[in-house]
């Protein structure tokens, strides 16, 4: 009982590793068939994976709070949000074939970092904690969709990858549903700024400390505001708006994978 | 290097040039949002008006029952509908969305409330670090205080009680090194007088008279006593080991420090609960000070005094001819007492903002404009956003009602 958590994340990993196999041959050699069942693959794939972190979650008696429980949640949270959309939009299964690598890289990182299960620290025990957690990865769950959408768009501009690319949204959709995506997740990442500072303020007395975690996830924030007024009130369009995109997602990745390994006296 | 530091590249956050472009990006929200305020104000029909809508189909041939099926899926799509009937046909003119501008304004109003808030607990409020022992008093003065920002124009908020630490416990699992379970019994008192007894642990602060009071970190403190050579006090007192290293399953705590009055610097390792294995080396095998055996590195002026080990109770005779004693071990507790008296401004507009960013992200505001005649059926409308999106609606509505035969056009 105690692993079956861990082997349904593993089985999870391996059915999204096919669902990987099958979006790239069923783009290469042009097989909606394929395809098709890269999404069936990548709901198998989904409804493991949640009996995996629900487990986990009910042995620990705690929301995910070390690396690789987070990250495991993350990709989950990416899965489904990608696939509820697939469901409303079938032309957006073509994303698949960026997120569900992202989503191996991002699950294998955790897994580099697993740990057992164990008690929370007294500053974790915080319902604002778990309400910060989900508020974080949705809004990650919506910026990693739309990363995926500009770079097939941005793909679909060298001569070599448009053929293969034929079947996803056109490019004014493309722009419309990414902008919706960000904002979504802007309003997301505005909750888990929100609960993170009631709950910085719980467990350590301060709702802003201006550390570096909460400094860059303030950035990152910003810089999807930026995102959102460009596109809105400047319309910005095509290539710059999602190259701007791609940017702001490497911030992500900056903020997510590089801040918090980094000396904190040294940038305060 | 000096310049560099000057700009800020050392100490990033509170740089000048950090501040700047905090500044301008809050005169720019406040500019930005009353123009907006302005605008919406001067237009109050808050409608994206009928100049400049686009005929997105023309369907030369009237299909019967179309009108009802046009009604049927705007509604079910949440649109506002009003049918006309004019002389040229039927008008059906669909809306939705049409708060989204205000929810847009909301927003931004919202970031300036917040900001109106983030300088009120910086103009008016106080924050500080107090330590204390288990079993001792600090008064929560200033000058106690281990760090404070208080107010920039309150310079010397006192909180005016002192505050005491009566016991504390720590609950560890076996072989792990952070605690599961923190609790402080604090009590509050003013002239000695008990005017308040709680315990506080993370994530349960208590509130005294308009002051936070929480436990944000705590750690290990040896009593030392330094005697000279003619038995006189030069030290008595707890010194709080700041320097944690844990390292399962060997706990312990290491620090350094300069003895009060003296040139005498100890560095000194702590373990809580001390087990001399075999060949000779110290392990700890728990964090909690059951039996606590303290390494010592004695020197002053860089010439070596003592260095060696100490139980509780046990004196060490320093080379300069005075004497060092470790008596026992106590938990110290650091508490943060703040006041932000701009919080309650805050969250009033974080929930507003809430609401207006849902709204700015969920609503797009558009129009439909359906006419029927017995000759053709016209089909046009206008979004604010997602324009892309909006032509595939009125496409998805042109099949639906099976005409069929219109033309969908790019929006100009």
């Amino acid at each position: 009982m105690g692993r079956l958590d861990i082997y349904l994340v593993l089985t999870a990993v391996v059915v999204y590793g096919l669902a990987t196999v099958l979006f790239l041959t069923g783009t290469i050699f042009s097989k909606e068939r394929v395809t098709t069942w890269a999404v069936r693959a990548g709901f198998l794939g989904m409804a493991l994976h949640t009996g995996g972190v629900i487990l986990r979650w009910w042995i620990s008696g705690h929301a995910p709070s070390n690396l690789y429980e987070l990250n495991s949640l993350g990709g989950l949270l990416a899965v489904a949000y990608y696939l509820w959309n697939v469901r409303k939009r079938q032309d957006l299964k073509i994303l698949g074939l960026v997120l569900f690598p992202l989503v191996l890289l991002l699950i294998g990182y955790g897994f580099t970092k697993f740990s057992e299960v164990e008690p929370l620290k007294p500053e974790y025990q915080s319902f604002w904690l778990t309400l910060h957690i989900i508020f974080a990865f949705t809004a990650t769950a919506c910026y990693v969709l739309s990363f995926c959408g500009s770079v097939i768009y941005v793909l679909r501009g060298f001569k070599i990858a448009a053929p293969y690319l034929e079947k996803a949204p056109g490019d004014r959709i493309l722009n419309d549903l990414n902008a919706r995506l960000n904002a979504l997740g802007f309003a997301n990442h505005a909750l888990m700024i929100l609960t993170g500072a009631i709950w910085a303020q719980q467990a350590w007395g301060s709702y802003w400390s201006w550390d570096p975690i909460e400094t860059w996830s303030l950035i990152t924030w910003l810089v999807y505001g930026l995102y959102l007024h460009l596109f809105f009130t400047l319309n910005w369009r095509g290539k710059r708006i999602q190259i701007l995109n791609l940017l702001a997602f490497a911030i992500i990745v900056i903020s997510y994978w590089l801040v918090p390994h980094l000396p904190v006296r040294n940038f305060l | 290097m000096t310049n560099a530091k000057h700009f800020g590249a050392s100490k990033l956050i509170s740089s000048p040039f950090f501040l700047i472009l905090l500044l301008v990006l809050i005169i720019n929200i406040i500019a930005c949002t009353f123009q907006r305020l302005g605008w919406l104000i001067s237009n109050p029909s808050w409608n994206l008006g009928t100049k400049g809508l686009h005929n997105f189909a023309v369907i030369p041939e009237r299909n019967e029952g179309a009108q009802q099926t046009i009604t049927k899926v705007l509604h079910k799509k949440h649109y506002k509908l009003r049918v006309t009937k004019l002389p040229e046909g039927t008008v059906i003119s669909a809306q939705k969305g049409m708060w989204a501008p205000w929810a847009s304004v909301l927003f931004h109003i919202s970031l300036v409330g917040i900001g109106i808030g983030i300088i009120s607990s910086y103009l008016w409020g106080f924050h500080a670090v107090l330590n204390v022992t288990e079993g001792q008093i600090a008064k929560a003065q200033r000058g106690s205080f281990i760090k404070t920002y208080d107010g920039r124009l309150t310079k010397n908020v006192d909180p005016g009680f002192d505050l005491g630490v009566a016991e504390f416990e720590a609950e560890y699992n076996q072989g792990v090194a952070e605690p599961t379970k923190v609790v402080s019994y604090v009590r509050v008192f003013r002239n000695h007088e008990i005017l308040a007894s709680a315990p506080v642990s993370p994530n349960n602060r208590i509130e005294y008279n308009g002051f936070q009071i929480m436990l944000s970190r705590f750690g290990l403190a040896p009593h030392l006593t330094l005697q000279d050579q003619n038995n006189k006090v030069i030290f008595d007192g707890f010194v709080n080991m700041d320097w944690a290293v844990h390292k399962a399953p060997i706990f312990s705590v290491r620090d350094s420090v300069t003895l009060p009055g003296t040139d005498i610097k100890l560095e000194m390792e702590l373990f809580p609960d001390a087990k001399i294995q075999q060949d000779g080396s110290i392990i700890s095998i728990s964090n909690e000070p059951k039996l606590p055996l303290l390494t010592v590195n004695a020197s002053e002026n860089n010439q070596a005094l003592f260095q060696g080990k100490a139980l509780p109770g046990q004196k060490i005779p320093l080379s300069n001819g005075m004497t060092l004693m470790f008596d026992k071990v106590a938990y110290w507790n650091g508490f943060e007492v703040s006041k932000d008296p701009g919080v309650p401004v805050i969250f009033l507009f974080s929930l507003l903002g809430g609401v207006g960013l849902m709204g700015a992200v969920l609503l797009n505001q558009s129009e439909i404009l359906v006419v029927l005649n017995a000759g053709e059926t016209r089909v046009g409308g206008k979004s604010r956003r997602f324009r892309g999106l909006f032509e595939e609606e009125i496409a998805e509505l042109v099949k639906l009602i099976e005409l069929g035969k219109g033309e969908v056009r790019n929006y100009g």
